[in-house]
Formats: structure tokens, sequence, C-alpha cells
């Protein structure tokens, strides 16, 4: 289990507001790895559990938990993608 | 001013319960200097290559621990670029030699990997990637990534995959030092494990300790020359790269070496490439040159790349079956190709070596 | 009691988890009889190993920013949210949400916790802000990843999701007529800190607890703005079941057809925190223009918020583009057993 350090787990957080609810498209998937493209530039993403991304999938940034916690530890949240719901 | 390999030696790569690091270390350098016939006295400096000793072993300052192995303890540094930290490690000691501040100089890369679990060895590894913006990703996982590039612009099928390990085990049994002395077949591989969609379990080098060392000098010897070297890098994360179905970085190093020497790329005979993942040996004959872009797979699978085909690829068996230690591979793949030009076995070969998703390649052209 | 028509809701979101678990499963698994059929429930939501208090607040705040056009964020000036299942003791799940959503530094925040009417609450507090000039907007959640003991009969029920209203004195959509709260010490539910589960007391949490504090609650708002059961369109009680909230309904005088969108809880289970705030999204999600809506909370422990809604003259054309209602949230991805329990240990 990981316990992220305060201060880096501080710096990352100014981020999220910049990814979060941004589409994109997912351009390679290694199931528990994907490569999106959003906005013309190119991300890395730990998938939302659940989901189980292919190529081409059209995807949304999320906030999700990153990682297991240790009881006392302090819990990593971040920027993770979900598969966009097809609209009626 | 020629740039010549004295001696070299390998340890045993593998699971190596009766040596600590520097139990490897100390046997690669008494073992070289010894092949060498040369006093040790005669070491001028030492460029140790590691790269995960601080994590794993909560041991930092290498080159002075090397160093404290000889007598007269020579200047000694320790030179880290992930995965190509034995290739870097050369690269630095070269460029002493060429400055002129030194004749005789040891290259020394060692790794000890499986006193930790092997989710603590896939976490250590997986920091040769971009921590922040590839965070969550494991090794694995950023090559399977540029396997699927790979699969879907050139049509790379799983049986080309495949037969990189299956090639890389039958060419292992003829090396004592290999860590793995089992034969595949292609079935064998593509029933294997998933470990990160399309990457199986038999697609990926094993976590492995081993050392290796090589004796560089300046001084006339009638002994195996660094003709040239290329040194490239590229960024640190997949999402920055301009292709994801090459590595640009491996295009530089060899153009960069090729382009210092008379040796053209036809006379190579054998090369050690730095196939960590089975694509990246595919991925490595396309951007040396050996084969066209997206023809890798097809070559390996009809045969192209072993005995009696185009250019032995890997003739150790490669880091798939001869094994990866870390900080060793790049500085065993030099002493490889240095000893079958020493056995005459050879007169042209080369060595790839790369760090992390290819952020740092290094390429070496050897001859007689 | 604050009365006043001037401030209500300007936008509202809801997130369920895609994880549903069927009652007949959780049965099997326990060689038992199914209680989910006389507490009404046939499956409940179940939050992904991933999900927490604070992604699902994220996601239902997320949407009901989304909703709105050319809405400034700095302008939310109060964010509360109320939950069973905080992802911190100390350390309020607002200050993650926040970040994520890049909301202003001028933020007035606190977690609450109130049984199932936390966050009801939370929209009580966040109401009054607006009220008092202290906040231009007020976004309040309530959500939870409810905990139950393994085999207990909360085992049937106790599910996961959220919503969140944006509250404010503009663009309002559906505006606040009267809201008042009642809390008595009455032991029907708790937990111990460092207690991974909650204790209850069984059947007294009927009559002495649910019942009477959603009737006290009831009466009393209908009391002071002077209405009737039958002037409202829709009404709703908090359900900790699909028994209860159709007893207490009947027994104030209500109908079927106005609870008619007010049993998600057949699907989704008993959302804790999230419950009332969800089954009002639900409401709204189907209301017209000028609907009249109540809504009673309960919170074990115990306690009752009573508000009392009416969608605004253009609220079906506020609404109308909004996308990705409630009901069709509910996914059919049902697990087995033996993965729920790997989902639901160790939380929080």
């Amino acid at each position: 289990m990981n316990t992220i350090n305060p201060a880096s787990y501080w710096r990352k957080n100014h981020d999220w507001k910049n990814l979060l609810g941004k589409k994109g498209k997912v351009i390679l998937s290694a199931e528990s790895f994907v490569m999106v493209e959003i906005d013309s530039k190119n991300y890395e993403f730990t998938p939302a559990s659940v989901n189980i991304l292919k190529t081409g999938d059209p995807v949304i940034c999320v906030l999700r938990r990153l990682t297991q916690t240790t009881p006392n530890g302090l819990i990593e949240y971040g920027i993770s993608v979900k598969a966009i719901q097809p609209q009626p | 001013m020629k740039i010549k390999i004295l001696a070299e030696y390998i340890t045993k790569f593998g699971e190596l319960w009766d040596k600590s690091l520097s139990d490897l270390l100390k046997e690669a350098a008494t073992e070289v200097i010894s092949k060498a016939d040369i006093k040790p006295s005669e070491i001028e400096a030492v460029f140790v290559a590691n790269m995960g000793s601080g994590i794993l072993e909560n041991q930092l300052h290498l080159g002075a621990l090397v160093s404290s192995f000889f007598p007269h303890h020579p200047p000694a540094v320790r030179v880290e670029g992930a995965c190509a930290s034995g290739g870097l490690a050369s690269v630095m000691a070269q460029q002493s030699l060429l400055s002129g501040r030194y004749k005789t100089v040891l290259v020394i890369g060692a790794e000890k990997m499986t006193d930790v679990s092997t989710s603590a060895a896939t976490k250590f590894l997986s920091s040769a990637a971009d921590y922040t913006r590839e965070y969550g990703s494991t090794f694995p996982s950023l090559y399977a990534l540029l396997t699927q590039a790979h699969m879907q612009k050139y049509g790379t099928t799983r049986d080309m995959l495949s037969a990189v390990s299956v090639k890389n085990h039958r060419h292992a049994m003829k090396n004592i030092k290999a860590q793995f002395h089992r034969e595949l077949t292609i079935n064998d591989v593509n029933n294997s494990e998933v470990i990160a969609n399309p990457i199986r379990l038999l697609d990926c080098s094993p976590i492995s300790d081993g050392a290796a060392a090589i004796i560089l000098t300046t001084k006339q010897t009638n002994s195996p020359e660094i003709v040239s070297y290329g040194h490239a890098s590229d960024s640190l994360t997949l999402a920055d790269r301009k292709s994801l179905s090459s590595l640009q970085a491996t295009k530089d190093a060899i153009s960069q070496c090729m382009s210092n020497t008379k040796i053209k790329l036809n006379d190579i005979q054998m090369a050690e490439v730095h196939d960590c993942f089975s694509v990246n040996e595919i991925l490595a004959i396309e951007d040396l040159g050996f084969f066209k872009k997206g023809h890798g797979g097809e070559a390996t699978l009809s045969e192209q790349t072993t005995y009696g085909g185009k250019i032995v690829i890997n003739p150790s068996g490669g880091l798939k079956a001869c094994g990866h230690p870390v900080g060793a591979t790049g500085v065993k793949q030099l002493a490889f190709i240095s000893n079958l030009i020493r056995q005459d076995e050879i007169n042209v070969g080369l060595t790839h070596n790369v760090g992390g998703s290819g952020a740092t390649v290094i390429v070496h052209l050897l001859s007689k | 009691m604050l009365k006043n028509k001037n401030i209500g809701i300007v936008s509202y979101g809801a997130y369920l988890p895609r994880l549903l678990i069927k009652t007949g499963e959780i049965a099997n698994a326990n060689n038992s009889v199914n209680f989910g059929v006389p507490l009404g429930i046939e499956s409940k939501t179940v939050p992904d190993s991933d999900e927490d208090v604070a992604t699902i607040s994220v996601e239902a705040a997320s949407q009901a920013i989304d909703r709105l056009n050319k809405f400034d964020k700095n302008q939310i000036q109060a964010l509360f949210i109320g939950s069973e299942s905080h992802p911190y003791a100390v350390k309020p799940t607002g200050t993650i949400v926040s970040a994520a959503l890049g909301l202003g530094n001028e933020l007035a925040m606190a977690d609450l916790q109130f049984a199932c009417k936390a966050g009801t609450q939370a929209l009580q507090i966040c109401l009054s802000y607006i009220k008092s000039g202290m906040a231009k907007y007020g976004l309040a959640i309530g959500a939870d990843t409810a905990q139950s003991r393994p085999g207990d009969a909360l085992e049937y029920s106790a599910s996961a999701g959220g919503a969140a209203y944006i509250v404010g004195a503009k663009n309002v959509m559906v505006s606040l007529l009267g809201t008042l709260s009642v809390a008595t010490d009455t032991p029907d539910f708790w937990r111990r800190p460092g207690q991974p589960y909650p204790e209850h007391a069984g059947r007294f949490s009927g009559d002495p607890a649910y019942f009477h504090h959603t009737k006290l609650a009831t009466a009393m708002i209908l009391d002071r703005l002077n209405l009737s059961p039958k002037e409202f369109n829709y009404c709703l009680f908090h359900t900790p079941n699909g028994k209860f909230p159709k007893a207490i309904a009947s027994n104030l005088g209500f109908s079927e057809e106005q609870m008619k969108y007010s049993l998600l809880v057949n699907k989704i289970g008993n959302l804790y925190a999230g419950s009332t705030m969800v089954g009002l999204v639900n409401i709204l999600d189907h209301a017209k223009n000028n609907d009249k809506i109540l809504m009673i909370s309960y919170g074990s422990g115990a306690g009752s918020d009573a508000f009392v809604w009416q969608c605004a003259s253009d609220f079906e054309e506020k609404r109308r583009k909004f996308q990705n209602p409630v009901e069709e949230q509910i996914c059919q991805n049902y697990i087995s057993y033996s993965k729920y329990k790997k989902l639901t240990t160790n939380e929080n």
C-alpha cells in the first residue's frame, strides 16, 4: 500500500480542476493503462474501475481514488477517465 | 585514439540468493582484472552502472564501494540512466579516455533485484517513467501501449511478438551465464498469463541479479575495439512522443553512431538489442535499420534474426532469456559482443541499450 | 423556520455508482431468507474500489455545474457535505471536492454528520447562507458509501450514491417556500469512532424514531405554511426501505400518485445521506412548471428536515437541456456477492 507525502499530494491537486470534466478519445489501451487525446494533447491514465476501454472510446475525466491506502495514510485522489455513456 | 576492450566478464544472471550486490560487483571486478592480466593499480578510474541500489538496498555511493575493492582506491562514479545505465557508464568512460585524462578504466554494471518482492521490484522499475505524468503506469503497461500502436499501424501479430521470446530462449541454451535454459514454443508464449494487454508473461524480461564488467583502454592492444557510439534522448513520457510505433532515440543514436565510421550497417553480423519486452526487439531491429519499418515482426517470425538469417539478434538470449539485472545489461551487451569478436566468431557487432520507454538510447559499434 | 420564496435551487445533479447487487444474491450468500422482499428492495448500488464520498460528490456537483450556462464557480461561497462515510474523520470532504471543481478560495465549509439527514441539513445550511447574504451561491451535497455488517438486515439496504444542489437567489428554478428541522435524543442507530459498522435498535427504529420525527416535521411545516397534503404534486419521505415511506405517506394523507417518483429505493437501496437528496433529483427530473413538492428527510439519532419547494413558472425551460437523469444512471451491472465483499471490506 502507498502513502503519498502531503507536499506531493498538494502539488498534484492544483492540476485536478484543469482536467476534470474534459472529454477526449482513447488512442491506445492496455486496459489497465490508457493513452487519451484531450484537446490535441496526449495524456496517460489508469482508467476508472468498471471500465474496459478500447481504442476510439470517447471518455471524460473524473476524480477517483488512485491507490489503495493505509488506514491512517493520506488518501491519494487524482484524475482518471471513464467511458462517456451514450446519450439518447 | 582507439578505444579497446582489454577484457570482459559476465557473472551468472538469475535469482542469486547467495550473492549480495557487493558480492556481484566484487566478482565482476576481480574476474575482469584477472582476464585482462593487469595489475589492479592499472585501473585509473571506475564507472559503476546501477539503477536501483538506493531504492532496493538503501545503498548509494556505489562508486566508492567499488573503488574500495582496489588497494589504490581509484576515483569512481555511479552512473544512472534507468535500464540504459550500463550503456551510459560506457559512454562516460569513453569520454574520460578521449579527454586524455585516463588510459585504462573499468566499466562495471550490477543490479540486485530479487531480495525484494516482485511487486516492490515492479514499483522500483516504474520509477524509470515520469512519476507525475505517467502515474499508475508499470513498465508492462507502457510497453503494452507501444505494442498496441505497432500492431495497429503495421498489423504485427501475436505470433510475431512470441517469435522474439522463442528465438531468444533458443539462443540462451548455448549461453552458460543465461538465467533461463528452457526452450519455448509460440503457443507457450501466446498462452501465458496476460500482464497488460496484449503483453503476456513470456513477452517480459525477468527480474534478475547479475553483474558485468569491461576494461577499456587507449593503450595499444590486440583487442576488440569500440569503433563508435551514439547517445540520444527523447521525451520521458510516451504522451509527448512524436511517434508511438517507433523509438526516435534509437534512430538518432544509430545515425550518430554510423556517421563516425566507414563500417556499414550491412557489415554488422550480430547485435545485442534491448528486448525488455518482445515489442522492443521488433522496434529495435526496425529503428536501427536492419529491417524496413513495420517488417520487424515478420522478419523475426521467418527466422531472419537468428543463425542462418540476415543478422543474429541477441545471441546471448537477450534480456528475455539471459536476464535483465538493470544496471548490468548495457555492460553485459558490450561484454558479450566483445567476447564474440575476441573468439573470432564475428568481426563486427552492435549493442543497443534503452532507458525507460525509450527516453534514453545508447548504441555501440564494435569491431575486430 | 426559514420562509422565503426568493431563494432556492439553481441547479442539481446526482451520481449513482454503476455496480449493483441483487438482494437475492445477498440472501443466497448468507444462506438466509431474502430480507429484500419485505423491505421492498430488489437491488442496491455498490461503490467501486476507486469510489468514495469525495468522488461521488465531485460527480454529482460536476453535473450540477455543467448544467448551468456560463456559471462562475467562484461565486460558490458555501460548500457543505453531509455523509455517514466521509473519507476522513478530520479533514472535510469539501476540501477535496473544492480542489477538484476549482472553486474559489472564499468558501465556508464543513462536513456534517446526522445519519441519513446530513445531506438535507447541508442543503438547509446553504440556503441560510444565501438568505443571510453571506454567500452568492451555495453547494450542498448529500452522499454516502454506506456500511453494513455482513449478515445483518442492513446489508440488504445500505448502498451508495449522492446528489448536489447549487442554491442561490438568482436564476432560481425551484423556489424554497419554507424549511424547518426537528431533533431529539432517540438512539435508534449509532456508530462509535473507529468502529467499521453501525449498531441499530431493530424495531425501535420504527415508531419512536422514523415515524415520530417524520410526522412531527411534516405536521409542523404544513401548519406553518398553511398547506394540506392534497395541495402537493409530489411528496418525498426518507427511504430507508421501500416500506416505511409508503406507510407514512398513507398515514399522513398522501396518495400513491404523489409518491410516484420517490421510490428509487426499490432499485438502488438506501443511500443514507444521499437518499432524500437523490429522491428529490428524481422528482425534479419529472416535475412540471409550478409543481409543489414536500420533502421530509429523516436522520437516526434522531431528527428530520422538512422542505416545501415550488418549481418556477419556467422550470421546464430551465431543465430542458439537462442530460443523464438519475433514473437512467441505474445500470444493469449486477455483481456477485464475492465481488461485493471484496469491494465493501476495508471501506473508509
